[in-house]
């Protein structure tokens, strides 16, 4: 029996990428993948034809946005290069030609595998296009509209490509036509370009993006889904992007549009228009106002409170949560919304690691608050809640118990104590985060303070759980380290509370780096 | 016991019919009396008055009736033994356990025997005591070298062999052993390779101690003062820990790299003897690959728009300018002649060709002087190398940059074809083949190929090892030339009406024909390469060289024949062998062909090929040749797609070789084609092949039933329904309950338990695509009025299978998504209006949607022809 054959095969399997040695073996199970991957082709080619019989049965019903389910199977595309294309439209072409050409340029722009981008850029094609959005033809515009959107969905450079051809201004006035479709797909191209940078973004609304936004907004109701679901996303990328973050007063504009969207029975369009205000309410206390005064936080609670699903009460928790990093007044806005007794108990004990880290961030800066927003927190038991949980939510926790002995009155800071908190805070000592360090060694000597100042039985109680738990180890250890905040924390309390007590037992166990020879605790 | 040491020294006498019987006789004795053997067995090894090479018997032949390679006689020894009474497994126990460290020949079997009983008694929580014990061997002072030697080995089997819960728990002890074997205070180099052996095996296991400081530190102490080990072997395999380390815990190894990791690896790199530099080399190939998967892992998670789990340190970045120098100085050391073995050049290349990808633009600037200093140096070693450093940095840096780098280059690079040394030429072949793959429109400007065409045809004709790389670089240039020609304008089946190597197509096959019937075309490959060079030409070709592919078919043919004939006359098993990768390659060869193949020319050729497929099928039968017939039926496929029911003339001589085909479940690969085959049947004989299907159909179920059948066939099986069904129609109402139990069955039976297990994931993936494809086909063939009451009961089934690709949301491919959109479709079209409150769910919706968002045609198409299914049944009130 060899010891380990790993060597060997450690050595076949780089050998074979060494020149061409390894193309033998490899085009043999290429060749098995083609024929398998053919025949699959072959019956999706199959059921397609199937397919479009039914397809073209009823095809007087012909909507722009399904015109391409036909196209791409019926007849086989005549494809044209971007050269040819640029041909077409230079030579004078009449209309039919114009809706030929751009056509083929948007098909050209949505083949799944490479799209010739920068073909297309580089045969000029990109003014084509935005030229092509003024001409007085439904057929040229959605065509010219839509491989915009193809352009400008690429990489950023691709972006700003067809942003530096002016693309955005002629893209705007087509959001306010009647044609729905067409006022979409301008809509989608737009909402594109803002979502890539706070520049663009700005340069979008200083197009005046807004008013068209605001007109689509008056016929919300009468709007497919698919197209009230682009505005919201629209409106999500409007808000988005810091360095600059949007003004205040662009905010104000958009904020009307978002309390209408939020209330949409429509779970992509309230996910969508939730990380807006996400993103709204990430900033300074007059953005907080805003969103206030839009009237979105009940349908905020709401979805926090009923959503089944995290897409939704994540960016729900997020926008609330941004309220507790306010000032007092608008903390208390979390406060006052009740969400604090029931709901977000529930979360902390049920819900996923995503949702919780929310809802600790949340709790914790309520807990930054005013001493009665800290009692609010205390009695609905959160600090509690959030110290059992999971190795992730301590971590949290860990703010948040900061914060509490920064701000707490010393009965709140005794909570701690009640609350079992010790042991987990001893057992966050063992962190590398100098952070976290700093918060727990605080956090425990404002607890033994407000202990010593209560009752002396209960001091002796909590020095024991330290002891216990191992945390008087971890407070010599890092009486050793390196940043010196950290250790003359940890000293100043082991003097002032510990060093009454021998601990040569504990050092016999320390773990010194160097020496292998003893017998370590693995 | 006596008696037992004279018959097991007899195993050992080198007599032959000696050995027979003393093996017979163990035989009788192991079944006459089981446990009395094992005692007896365990005894003489145990017994140090017993001369060595009879306790190494005893020994060996313990554990070859405790363990045993093939699975069901090693679960049947695994029984036998745990159900042996305690106090027979204790007394054998004991006894293993007491030979450790009296024995005095290595490695040590009793060693072997202790992890052979331990890989069944740890199944069982049995028997974890063994591991204390072996630690305190290892760690209690007075014990002798080869106890502690002989401890260490058997825990590092153990850690390598045994899979379990228990082994991990035991982590802890075992570790404790290891690193004092390993310490570098231990004065015997034997207990230090032991322990140094068994880190390797036990690094799996450590997860938890990695996640400890204090602990990971003493493990990388041990393990970089084992580096530096006066012993070779030692050093040898503690680098190879680090590289595994890397792979296993890269996100620890900050604290480490710059002190100590980088040095010596460093170092190790430079070291004279072979074994250590090529682990130094491995060790930064190894940081590459890690980093590549770091690099996609970000991308993936920026598209998603999430933070990736583990981040890139970019040590292959950092560490680039210094490990570079000595990696192309490791370049200039090639063997004189061209040789299989591993050496450290190789290794060179290979880790260059890794940092390229890993640095990309990075690696240009810092590799330029080297090449461009020694590429006409008049040492050859050097001229290689430079070329070798070449060829290694065409993938990774971005087009801009290559494409400068590989204009200036690739004039010189032809010119070197005709150096005086086959090496330099071999490689200067394969840096063109290299760029062929990746600067195509370069490649074949006229200009470049006036000189490289007639030199690839000089080369040709040199040294196989030379030809060899010509070959693949002709693959690579004829995908070039018709890439470049493609995107210039195809017909409706995407072929280019010409290209740039039409004038010299004909030359080139004719070339390769020969090449592949050179007399030492068995050397290095090269016939494998030419009949692979030739396909991947006939597959690129354009419209005019049509002529040249049609008559290719008649020399194949005539090969084919030939071949047949000499079959017999082979004796040799390397004969044999040869022979059916020359019939697996022919067969290849006319699957490329028919693939190109005008349907109207397709009659005047059928019968010869046929008949010479149905000759070679006919010669794999009973033997060890799958991949022949694999191939083989492949190319009857292609044969069926261009005749279409015309192929009917052949089924009643070809059905047998089919169904045989069918079950065959030792040979996957042979099944799958053979589902394959009945599928291409059914697209081309539609209704026509319901006579013959009762007889396919029985034989598709049993791959189904059939329990020892790998896996991934099975899927494929259910897949083949949707084909079955879309030939007969109304007729598939015959097979439709069984069928639809079999894919309603799969389609819940395929769960995503664990996002993590990514071949769970890809098993999944395989099922519900094949259960969505069998479903597909069964709702378009029972699309008549007296059809859709069958259809009904089992819609719900279906829309379940869709709910549930739709709710693993980014976990289902897009294809998968795409072909579930189709079958709502269908089910809507099918159904109506009843059906839409099961189908306009929130899950399917937002796959929909997805759907007609994406990208990617198919998912794009359907979906929307999908949506408007829906709004139209919603119409009709």
């Amino acid at each position: 029996m060899p010891m380990d054959n790993a060597v060997d095969t450690e050595h076949n399997d780089r050998s074979k990428m060494y020149k061409n040695s390894g193309k033998p073996d490899d085009l043999r199970r290429r060749r098995v993948e083609t024929s398998v991957e053919l025949r699959r082709q072959k019956r999706s080619d199959d059921l397609m034809k199937r397919r479009n019989i039914n397809l073209e049965q009823d095809s007087e019903e012909s909507d722009a946005q399904e015109s391409i389910g036909e196209s791409t199977k019926n007849k086989t595309p005549v494809r044209i290069t971007p050269e040819e294309a640029r041909n077409i439209l230079l030579n004078n072409p009449s209309l039919e030609q114009m809706q030929f050409a751009f056509e083929q340029i948007r098909r050209l722009l949505s083949i799944n595998n490479n799209p010739p981008v920068d073909d297309i850029i580089n045969a000029g094609l990109v003014e084509a296009l935005v030229k092509a959005l003024e001409v007085q033809d439904r057929k040229v515009q959605f065509e010219a509209a839509w491989g915009l959107t193809n352009i400008v969905s690429g990489t950023s450079d691709q972006t700003l490509i067809g942003v530096r051809a002016g693309c955005v201004k002629p893209l705007v006035p087509l959001m306010f036509s009647d044609d729905i479709p067409l006022a979409e797909q301008a809509m989608w191209a737009i909402a594109n370009i803002a979502g890539d940078s706070a520049q663009l973004r700005d340069h979008v609304i200083q197009n005046g993006v807004i008013p068209a936004l605001d007109c689509l907004m008056s016929k919300l109701e009468k709007l497919p889904k698919i197209t009230q679901r682009t505005l919201a996303w629209t409106y999500s990328n409007l808000c988005r992007h810091k360095n600059p973050s949007p003004s205040v007063e662009v905010l104000r504009l958009l904020a009307p549009g978002l309390a209408k969207l939020i209330s949409v029975d429509d779970e992509q369009v309230r996910i969508d228009s939730c990380w807006a205000l996400s993103y709204l309410t990430d900033g300074p206390d007059e953005n907080l106002e805003v969103a206030l005064k839009a009237g979105v936080i009940p349908y905020v609670v709401d979805l926090i409170s009923s959503s089944a699903k995290d897409q939704l009460a994540v960016p729900a928790l997020r926008t609330l949560g941004n309220f507790a990093t306010g000032s007092d007044l608008m903390t208390q806005v979390v406060v006052d919304s009740g969400i604090l007794r029931e709901v977000i108990p529930r979360i902390i004990k049920t819900r996923s690691n995503s949702l919780i880290k929310e809802s600790c961030w949340l709790v914790s800066n309520v807990i930054a608050g005013t001493q009665a927003q800290i009692q609010a927190s205390i009695d609905a038991k959160l600090v509690t809640l959030m110290l059992d949980g999971d190795a992730k939510s301590q971590f949290e926790a860990s703010w948040a118990v900061a914060n509490l002995v920064h701000g707490g009155t010393i009965p709140q800071v005794c909570t701690l104590y009640k609350a079992n908190g010790l042991a987990v805070m001893c057992d966050l000592l063992k962190s590398k985060n100098v952070e976290v360090l700093c918060n727990m060694l605080d956090s425990i000597k404002a607890v033994l303070f407000a202990l010593q100042a209560i009752s002396g039985d209960k001091l002796e109680n909590a020095k024991e759980q330290i002891e216990e738990c191992g945390g008087l180890d971890s407070l010599e250890a890092l009486q050793q380290h390196e940043n010196s905040r950290i250790y003359e924390t940890a000293l100043g309390i082991i003097e002032n509370f510990f060093s009454n007590d021998e601990t040569d037992e504990e050092k016999e166990n320390g773990i010194a780096g160097g020496d292998t020879n003893m017998q370590f605790n693995f | 016991m006596s008696e037992l040491v004279q018959i097991l020294e007899k195993t050992v006498s080198g007599v032959p019919t000696d050995q027979t019987a003393a093996l017979e006789f163990l035989k009788q004795a192991a079944t006459n009396n089981f446990p009395e053997f094992l005692k007896q067995l365990s005894v003489v090894l145990a017994s140090t008055e017993t001369v060595h090479y009879v306790r190494q018997a005893a020994g060996l032949q313990l554990k070859n009736v405790l363990v045993a390679k093939e699975e069901e006689t090693k679960s049947i020894f695994k029984e036998r033994w745990i159900a042996l009474p305690a106090d027979v497994r204790q007394v054998v126990k004991e006894n293993v356990i007491r030979a450790l460290g009296t024995e005095t020949t290595r490695p040590s079997i009793a060693a072997q025997c202790i992890n052979a009983i331990a890989g069944i008694e740890f199944v069982y929580e049995q028997w974890l005591n063994s591991i204390d014990i072996l630690m305190s061997n290892v760690t209690n002072p007075s014990s002798t070298e080869k106890l502690k030697e002989s401890s260490l080995e058997a825990l590092g089997y153990m850690c390598q062999d045994i899979i379990s819960p228990a082994i991990e728990a035991k982590a802890n002890p075992i570790l404790t052993a290891i690193v004092h074997g390993m310490r570098k205070e231990e004065p015997s180099d034997h207990v230090r390779l032991a322990a140094t052996n068994a880190m390797l095996n036990a690094l799996e296991l450590t997860k938890q101690n990695f996640e400890n400081p204090d602990e990971r530190n003493i493990i990388m102490q041990v393990i970089c003062e084992a580096t530096q080990a006066p012993h070779s072997q030692i050093r040898v395999t503690a680098l190879q820990c680090l590289v595994k380390i890397m792979s296993l815990y890269y996100n620890f190894m900050e604290q480490y790299m710059l002190r100590a990791l980088f040095p010596i690896t460093v170092e190790a790199m430079k070291n004279e003897t072979d074994e250590i530099a090529l682990q130094g080399i491995e060790f930064w190939s190894n940081v590459c690959e890690e980093e590549l998967n770091l690099a996609a892992e970000a991308e993936e998670a920026q598209e998603q728009g999430i933070a990736p789990q583990h981040v890139s340190r970019h040590y292959a970045k950092g560490a680039l300018p210094h490990i570079l120098p000595i990696l192309t100085q490791t370049l200039t050391k090639q063997d004189e002649d061209d040789e299989d073995e591993w050496i450290p050049a190789k290794a060179a290349a290979v880790c260059i060709t890794l940092l390229a990808q890993c640095t990309q633009d990075a690696i240009v600037e810092q590799i330029l002087p080297f090449i461009t200093q020694h590429f006409g140096n008049d040492n050859w070693h050097y001229r290689e190398a430079a070329i070798m450093a070449f060829g290694s940095i065409l993938e990774g840096p971005s087009a801009l940059i290559l494409h400068k780098l590989v204009e200036q280059a690739i004039m010189p690079l032809i010119g070197t074809l005709n150096d005086a040394h086959a090496a330099v030429r071999d490689t200067a072949v394969w840096a063109i083949g290299r760029i062929c793959d990746t600067c195509a429109d370069l490649v074949t400007r006229p200009e470049t190929l006036q000189s490289l065409i007639p030199a690839l045809f000089t080369a040709l004709h040199q040294e196989p090892r030379v030809a060899f790389n010509v070959c693949w670089a002709i693959s690579s240039l004829a995908k070039a030339a018709y890439q470049v020609a493609a995107e210039q304008g195809t017909d409706e089946n995407g072929e280019p009406a010409t290209y740039i190597l039409s004038s010299v197509f004909q030359q080139m096959v004719d070339e390769l024909i020969k090449t592949t019937d050179r007399t030492d075309a068995n050397t290095a490959n090269l016939r494998i390469a030419g009949y692979e060079a030739l396909m991947e030409l006939i597959k690129n070709s354009p419209q005019d060289c049509y002529a040249v592919v049609q008559q290719t078919t008649l020399i194949v043919l005539k090969k084919l024949e030939q071949l047949l004939n000499i079959e017999h006359s082979l004796v040799s098993a390397s004969d044999k062998a040869q022979l059916r990768d020359l019939q697996s390659l022919l067969c290849a060869t006319l699957q490329s062909v028919l693939r190109k193949m005008h349907r109207e020319d397709v009659p005047a050729i059928s019968d010869p090929i046929m008949a010479g497929l149905l000759q070679i099928m006919q010669r794999c039968v009973g033997k060890e040749s799958g991949g022949v017939m694999e191939d083989a039926l492949v190319a009857v496929t292609e044969l069926i797609t261009v005749m279409g029911v015309q192929f009917g003339k052949y089924m009643d001589q070809f059905k047998p070789f089919l169904l045989a085909g069918l079950i065959n479940y030792e040979d996957p690969q042979v099944c799958l084609a053979a589902i394959g085959v009945l599928s291409d049947l059914c697209r081309a004989f539609e209704g026509q092949i319901f006579p013959l299907m009762d007889e396919f159909m029985a034989h598709l179920l049993k791959i189904l039933e059939n329990t020892t059948v790998k896996r991934t066939v099975k899927p494929h099986a259910l897949g083949c329904f949707g084909d079955i069904a879309i030939a007969l129609g109304a007729n598939f109402a015959r097979y439709l309950n069984t069928t639809m139990d079999w894919l309603v069955n799969a389609a819940s039976a395929a769960q995503i338990s664990n996002p993590d297990d990514i071949d769970q994931i890809e098993y999944v993936e395989l099922l519900r695509e094949h259960c969505i494809a069998g479903f597909t086909g069964i709702v378009n063939a029972l699309r008549g009025q007296n059809e859709l009451a069958l259809l009904l009961p089992h819609v719900q089934n279906m829309v379940q299978l869709i709910d549930m690709v739709a709710r693993s949301g980014s976990l289902s491919s897009e294809s998968l998504q795409a072909s579930a959109c189709g079958l709502i479709g269908d089910l809507v079209t099918s159904v109506g209006q009843p059906i839409l409150p099961i189908v306009e769910t929130e899950p399917i919706l937002q796959m929909l949607q997805k759907c007609r968002r994406s990208k990617h045609n198919k998912a794009k198409t359907l979906a929307q022809w999908t949506t408007r299914e829906i709004s139209r049944v919603k119409k009709q009130v």
